[in-house]
């Protein structure tokens, strides 16, 4: 296994076989060696040397655009992780509210242009990645994270999924989510290789693509499961697949023993994970050999980390009690930014993120999720602030003098719209569906809309999200 | 045959009407994405009381496919 103390992106690449393949994407299939693409990350190193600044990164799963990221790293600039695919509205608001020195994107996928503006304001020495909170909107809200975060996590994903060198990571899912971006730094950090790829499970030239490439590690959201399960896993043909990780949200019990008992008939390992953006994002691994015992599990903490069951009042729960979960470790964000004179700010944390997620342990440490305390959601793994689709839904709904709330089902959001005057719904869907896909990068499917007469409201007269649950 | 395709096509994709099937066409317009297509699939499977192969999956590409792979399991 290779070296785990690495605490220097530098050294991400340079203490590592030189001759042994470190990326590949759907152009250069064959890849570049850890020499190679440690002499491309420094091109973009060299070309980006100035004061701290910094860097819009609309980055593609291309190896051009992750030699760009760790060019922009190593030349000690703040980059921010964005999904290429979001509406201009979103840039432009957030070019505003941040102000980058640099904006780096691509026009056909791979070759990537840098567009420079004028220097602006300070940014904390520690401040490296910014990545968004929900990844499928356009927020503006981002978790600052330093160098060390990311490869505290990465260093322990590798441990916990027992990464070697001969390992090659199927690299489908978004660099800029949070879930794709830990893919990408555990396998360097074990000195594997990567295959990045924008084909996904329907598409022939990533079955093809994926089995030539020898891929030994297929992580997922709980959709990705689904798929699976729905293409049959005893098709799958990657005769090199020894490991399947599931994050990014909750597998149901069936889901998650079909995907399990697949990679046992394999003699491999099935790992079920539970993080969020702001731990970079690892917090546990359920292990394959604990799966049986605890299937409904998210397992243990991440080596280096700690995780806490509190009541109301920050006091430890018994064991097996309920409780908010609270998580300690090198890897928890220094805040949140939201403009950028938040990017001045130091760590604010300390190690301690309050998850905002509601568990109980069992007495071998493994974590069990039961809910959620605030009104969030994730669909396809994404995050969705409930709250936040709900206010912009009824902004899209007012001129048509509807009342919207907005629930979770399954992978879809339920979009409740009162309509007690009998305007038209059609119009009212088409104005609300064009104003969310402004803003959101979520698939157009998942929205669906219920009329109701009246949105329930509780005796406070805030609306009653459980009735609305149950209406269908 | 070709009625059941229709229903399971607009309920899946959320279509109004079928009125040019020429565009349906998977990734090419927004209501065919990759979680409209394995709803696709399984409105498709529940309507043949079927189980269709990872190849036929990945060929449905377009509405005139659909036919052409779903003729095999009518």
């Amino acid at each position: 296994m290779a070296k785990l103390s690495t605490t220097d992106f530098a050294l991400l690449l340079s203490d590592k076989e030189p001759d042994q393949i470190c990326i590949a994407d759907d152009r250069n299939d064959v890849g570049l060696s850890y020499r190679q693409f440690n002499h491309r990350v420094t091109e973009w190193h060299e070309n980006l040397a100035d004061p701290k600044g910094l860097v819009f990164l609309y980055l593609e799963n291309s190896i051009e655009s992750v030699a760009a990221l760790l060019g922009s790293i190593m030349a000690d600039h703040a980059v921010v992780l964005l999904d290429p695919s979001l509406p201009s509205a979103s840039r432009e608001q957030l070019n505003y509210l941040y102000q980058p020195e640099r904006i780096i994107s691509s026009d056909n996928g791979y070759d990537m242009t840098v567009s420079l503006q004028p220097q602006n304001e300070r940014i904390h020495p520690d401040l490296s990645i910014l990545l968004s909170t929900s990844g499928s909107t356009g927020s503006p809200k981002f978790v600052r994270l330093t160098s060390n975060n990311v490869l505290a996590n990465a260093t322990a994903i590798a441990q916990s999924l027992q990464i070697g060198s001969k390992d090659v990571a199927c690299a489908h899912l978004p660099l800029h989510y949070s879930f794709g971006l830990s893919v990408l730094t555990s396998h360097l950090v074990a000195g594997a290789a990567v295959r990045l790829t924008k084909s996904g499970f329907t598409d022939r030239s990533f079955w093809n693509g994926m089995k030539q490439a020898g891929v030994t590690h297929l992580p997922g959201v709980p959709f990705h499961f689904q798929m699976l399960e729905r293409l049959r896993y005893e098709r799958i043909d990657l005769p090199a697949l020894r490991s399947m990780a599931q994050a990014g949200g909750f597998l149901d019990i069936k889901g998650r023993t079909k995907a399990h008992d697949y990679m046992a008939k394999r003699n491999g390992r099935f790992y079920v994970m539970y993080g969020q953006t702001e731990a970079a994002p690892r917090i546990s691994t359920l292990t394959h050999e604990d799966f049986t015992q605890a299937p409904q599990s998210v397992g243990q903490a991440l080596v280096g980390g700690k995780l806490l069951i509190l009541d109301d009042d920050a006091n430890p729960v018994d064991l097996g009690e309920e409780g908010l979960v609270e998580y300690h470790g090198p890897n928890v964000m220094m805040g949140y930014a939201q403009n950028r004179a938040d990017l001045l700010r130091g760590d604010e944390l300390e190690g301690i993120l309050r998850t905002g997620d509601i568990g109980r342990m069992d007495s071998a440490g493994r974590l069990t999720l039961t809910g959620r305390a605030k009104r969030s959601a994730k669909i396809y793994g994404l995050r969705v602030n409930l709250d936040e689709v709900e206010v912009l839904a009824n902004v899209g709904a007012n001129t048509f003098a509807a009342d919207v709330a907005v629930t979770q089902r399954a992978e879809t959001l339920i979009i409740h719209y009162q309509c007690s005057d009998g305007s038209n719904d059609s119009a009212i869907i088409e104005k609300i569906r064009h104003l969310l896909a402004a803003h959101y990068t979520l698939p157009k499917s998942c929205y669906k809309f219920e009329v109701v007469k009246d949105i329930p409201r509780t005796s406070r007269g805030k609306i009653d999200y459980r009735q609305l649950e149950q209406v269908i | 045959m070709n009625d059941k395709i229709d229903t399971v096509f607009l309920e899946a994709l959320g279509l109004d009407n079928l009125d040019d099937k020429s565009i349906l066409k998977y990734n090419e317009i927004e209501a065919w994405d990759s979680v409209a297509h394995m709803t696709l699939i399984a409105g498709l499977e529940d309507a043949f009381d079927c189980m269709l192969d990872m190849d036929d999956i990945i060929d449905m590409s377009s509405y005139d496919m659909a036919v052409k792979i779903m003729a095999k399991y009518a």
